[in-house]
């Protein structure tokens, strides 16, 4: 009998001993900051305001250089989704918000442009990132950290920590850097493929078992009183999941809001913020809004623009006879194969902007 | 199971690990004077992602809920007993993607749970028994703790829920006639899940309530001059959504079948090793998350009585 109970004891000390089989793992958390040296392991945002937002580093998985079909074969899409549009050069490219809502980065190449698509469901901002930071390229992962409910990315080069809205690293050995960002078009399907019928667009197989299509937050973004994490300051001049076109110039935000455009067509907006002129483009039921200040890159000045299409591409004809598409570049006229200069804007939530922008100024008609 | 079985889903919300209490809450009936002890070591793990109830082809993500479980229960009257549950509770989230490995772990006192039973039938009638009771689960357990780095975890990988909750309980078990050493069991916990009122700097969260229902069928056998207690259990739960600041949170809440083998291994009439396990049979979460995988519980039972209450087996 002692034998057989020793035996069974020992069975039984296997077991446990089998069980424990979650090894091979460092112990800590690997997006601690651990071992960063001075400065550069303290948050350059209130820490206290930052989150776990539950699914971990490389949880949410970001996708790279991911597969694209032709937009004429991309069925899986209505025309009333939303999608992040890029171009550069010849290559177009949409990245469609059903995909991104569970990958939240893609890091991708288009023609010479080594970006990222960063986009933060929770508030809504899709905005374009360049890689090459400091003359290196890097990619750029999902922290699964939140501040202000808003996407935390961190680059894999380094493993420093960035703010999608802010534009900046504020975590690691890079904090301080400011990102470059491609300008991206936040638009519907619908919309997009009538402007670009020779895009592409991201590929439903992306190496990831998702339920692409299905939205993952429920009535998030038209509740307005929902929330998943804490925001402050919570701004209600607007409802808060209001999508708006914010534009920011030397660190100060200004919104346009959808109802300032027509609901057929395209209108133009002529604005003045913190001294620049500006000309703000769009259209409610394309559900499009572009920013562009009155000059070119080069610092030609541009006048006399009017908006003078709904159904392609081209939006603004100027007195010289150019004609602008929705990237600011000139596709015929005198000043053909230039560009329109533009301030960094990107469409996100109200809240996001009243949030990261305390009394973040409010174009009125 | 405290909390949810989430979340996560792989959007900004999350899954439950889950402190494994309610489907080891309450002792076997016991008489007064009885004093009866269970010590065990729970292991939870959950890697399977489903979208309701179709497993999704994703194995990069693990959560592991280690807990060690004292639970002790004493007769006071040959009617009413009390059972009070201890925890330390080891929470684990591991991902696995693109060739590095984030590990996050927290550690502490879990909850403590205290649940009053009445026994309604005669104490005096050996072949059945049935029992009502209702009690709290208290928030001893820390629900602050941060990464190394001083940021906040979510509410899923916390030892403690940071909220008072109200426990309603019953149990009936019979021996079958035919073969005495041979009984059935079901038991029902429901917990209604009180709100934490400090999550995340003076937000609010909720647990979903969470009903589990299960039957067993249990028979003694002897393996040479062995006695062992064989069991089979399937283990209904259902959570309900949680809630952050009164909102719903999506990829929440869900129902589960578990089939649970068990065998109880008596060294002596009033001491027996204890080795059970959860399958699960059937998952439905709501939206995507991370769902049991299996469970195995090992443990020792002690029963301690002024005068002896273990009941004579017949084989």
């Amino acid at each position: 009998m002692i034998k057989l109970r020793i035996s069974l004891l020992a069975l039984l000390g296997f077991f446990v001993f089998a069980c424990n089989d979650n090894d091979n793992i460092p112990t800590g958390s690997g997006n601690s900051g651990g071992g960063l040296s001075g400065n550069n392991g303290v948050w350059a945002i209130p820490q206290d305001e930052i989150f776990d937002g539950g699914p971990g580093k490389d949880g949410i998985p970001a996708l790279e250089s991911p597969q694209l079909i032709p937009g004429s074969s991309a069925t899986y899409l209505r025309d009333d989704e939303l999608i992040i549009g890029f171009k550069s050069g010849n290559d177009i490219r949409a990245y469609p918000h059903q995909i991104l809502d569970w990958h939240e980065i893609v890091n991708d190449e288009v023609n010479t442009a080594k970006i990222a698509i960063t986009y933060c469901p929770l508030t809504g901002t899709g905005i374009g990132w360049n890689r090459n930071i400091n003359n290196a390229t890097t990619t750029f992962g999902v922290s699964g950290l939140l501040y202000n409910t808003n996407l935390i990315p961190y680059d894999r080069l380094t493993n420093s920590n960035w703010s999608q809205m802010r534009l900046d690293c504020v975590h690691g050995e890079l904090k301080g850097t400011q990102t470059d960002i491609f300008q991206v078009v936040e638009t519907t399907w619908g919309t997009w493929k009538e402007f670009f019928p020779e895009t592409k667009v991201l590929s439903r197989n992306t190496g990831h078992s998702r339920t692409y299509g299905v939205y993952p937050y429920g009535s998030y973004k038209t509740n307005n009183e929902f929330f998943l994490f804490p925001v402050s300051p919570k701004d209600t001049r607007i409802p808060a999941k209001d999508r708006v076109l914010g534009v920011i110039i030397n660190g100060n935000a200004k919104i346009y809001q959808f109802g300032s455009f027509p609901s057929d067509g395209v209108g133009l907006v002529e604005d003045n913020f913190n001294g620049e002129n500006l000309m703000i483009v769009g259209s409610d039921n394309k559900n499009i809004i572009v920013a562009f200040y009155t000059r070119t890159i080069d610092g030609d000045p541009v006048t006399g623009l009017s908006p003078i299409s709904k159904d392609s591409e081209v939006i603004l004809l100027d007195e010289e006879g150019n004609r602008w598409n929705i990237f600011g570049e000139s596709l015929e006229g005198p000043k053909l194969g230039k560009r329109l200069s533009q301030p960094v804007s990107y469409i996100g939530f109200f809240f996001a902007w009243g949030a990261f922008y305390p009394g973040v100024e409010i174009f009125q008609d | 199971m405290l909390g949810s079985s989430l979340s996560i889903i792989q959007a900004q919300t999350c899954c439950s690990g889950g402190v494994p209490l309610s489907s080891n809450l309450g002792m076997p009936p016991g008489n007064k004077g009885t004093w009866q002890f269970s010590i065990s070591y729970d292991q939870n793990v959950l890697k399977t992602l489903k979208e309701g109830s179709n497993k999704l082809n994703d194995h990069s993500r693990e959560r592991f809920t280690r807990s060690i479980l004292l639970e002790a229960g004493y007769g006071i009257t040959e009617r009413i007993s009390v059972d009070v549950f201890f925890s330390y509770i080891t929470q684990e989230r591991t991902i696995r993607q693109f060739g590095n490995t984030d590990f996050v772990t927290t550690s502490g006192i879990g909850d403590l749970a205290m649940l009053f039973k009445y026994r309604i039938t005669d104490p005096a009638d050996s072949r059945q028994n049935l029992l009502a009771g209702g009690g709290s689960k208290i928030p001893t357990g820390r629900a602050d703790f941060t990464r190394e780095d001083g940021i906040l975890l979510n509410a899923d990988l916390q030892p403690g829920s940071g909220a008072w909750d109200l426990l309603l309980y019953g149990f009936y078990n019979r021996n079958f006639g035919f073969r005495p050493s041979m009984g059935f069991s079901s038991s029902v916990v429901y917990s209604f899940k009180g709100t934490n009122p400090d999550y995340f700097n003076g937000q609010s969260y909720r647990f979903g309530n969470e009903l589990l229902a299960q039957i067993s069928i249990a028979d003694k056998v002897k393996l040479g001059t062995e006695l062992f207690d064989l069991s089979l259990t399937f283990r209904f739960r259902n959570q309900t959504v949680d809630q952050f600041n009164e909102s719903v949170l999506p990829n929440t809440g869900g129902r589960f079948v578990f089939l649970a083998p068990g065998t109880s291994w008596f060294i002596k009439p009033s001491f027996a090793i204890n080795l059970s396990g959860d399958i699960p049979l059937y998952t439905y979460v709501k939206g995507t998350q991370l769902a049991p995988t299996y469970r195995i519980n090992i443990g020792v039972f002690l029963s301690i009585s002024r005068k002896s209450n273990i009941r004579n087996i017949k084989l």
